[in-house]
């Protein structure tokens, strides 16, 4: 199976289900994210199993930032390895869960996180989601498929 | 409570587990953490650790050579004090 075949209703419970019982706040789709804004901090994971491509979680430089620390309640700084470590976990959680609603008795096989910033242009055989927290956080989730 | 070690290469995952784990009733000097499997060998010839709570995709040392260890139950993140709870709880009851 190709990851950009995963569709809106399995990756939106997935994304909402780990945002909401990891920042304790409540999610849902809004597909208003800005996939063109230049500061962007994403962390993409590659998927090997059962759906080959990739997932990408997006969100602001701000707003990873404001996550973070309301993560982290002030136990840690945020500096710009560990914000990226943060997004890293959140998408290898998101890329996880995924997977393993394709196939619950199947161990997902997916890649270690790897983090990056800047604008995320289309590509080729991408399905793109939005999400809001409700303090109005907003993030972005793109599936890729293997190309 | 047993001590445990929670081995992740993600700063962010070990302290959602040590969050959960402080849910559950878990003190703070009960937890120990380690960032991959090697420092784990080493923190387990150190501590007195009676439970592993340990990620399966990571650098250093990987799914496979964690369960050739004798890993016995898989838990998918993101953690819930529940889902961990249930799963302490049913290796208490094999080890018993």
């Amino acid at each position: 199976m190709n990851a950009a075949e995963i569709d809106a209703q399995i990756i939106e419970p997935v994304v909402t289900e780990v945002l909401e019982s990891t920042l304790f706040l409540a999610a849902e789709p809004d597909p208003s994210f800005d996939w063109e804004d230049g500061s962007l901090r994403w962390s993409t994971v590659d998927l090997h199993r059962p759906a080959l491509g990739a997932l990408v979680l997006a969100t602001s430089a701000a707003e990873a930032e404001a996550i973070f620390t309301m993560l982290w309640a002030g136990e840690r700084v945020a500096d710009e390895g560990a914000v990226a470590g943060m997004i890293d976990e959140l998408a290898n959680a998101i890329a996880g869960q995924a997977l393993a609603q394709l196939d619950p008795h199947q161990s997902p096989g997916l890649g270690l996180p790897d983090a990056g910033r800047g604008t995320l242009p289309p590509a080729a055989g991408e399905r793109r989601y939005g999400f809001r927290l409700e303090d109005g956080t907003r993030l972005g989730v793109s599936l890729r498929a293997l190309v | 409570m047993p001590n445990v070690l929670i081995v992740d290469d993600s700063a962010t995952a070990r302290m959602l587990v040590r969050r959960c784990l402080t849910i559950c009733g878990y003190r703070a000097d009960q937890t120990f953490e380690a960032e991959h499997g090697r420092a784990a060998l080493d923190q387990l010839k150190a501590e007195g650790i009676d439970l592993v709570i340990s990620d399966l995709n990571m650098p250093v040392m990987d799914e496979e050579e964690l369960r050739a260890m004798g890993a016995t139950a898989v838990i998918r993140k993101p953690l819930s004090p529940a889902a961990l709870a249930a799963a302490i709880s049913r290796m208490d009851g094999a080890a018993a």
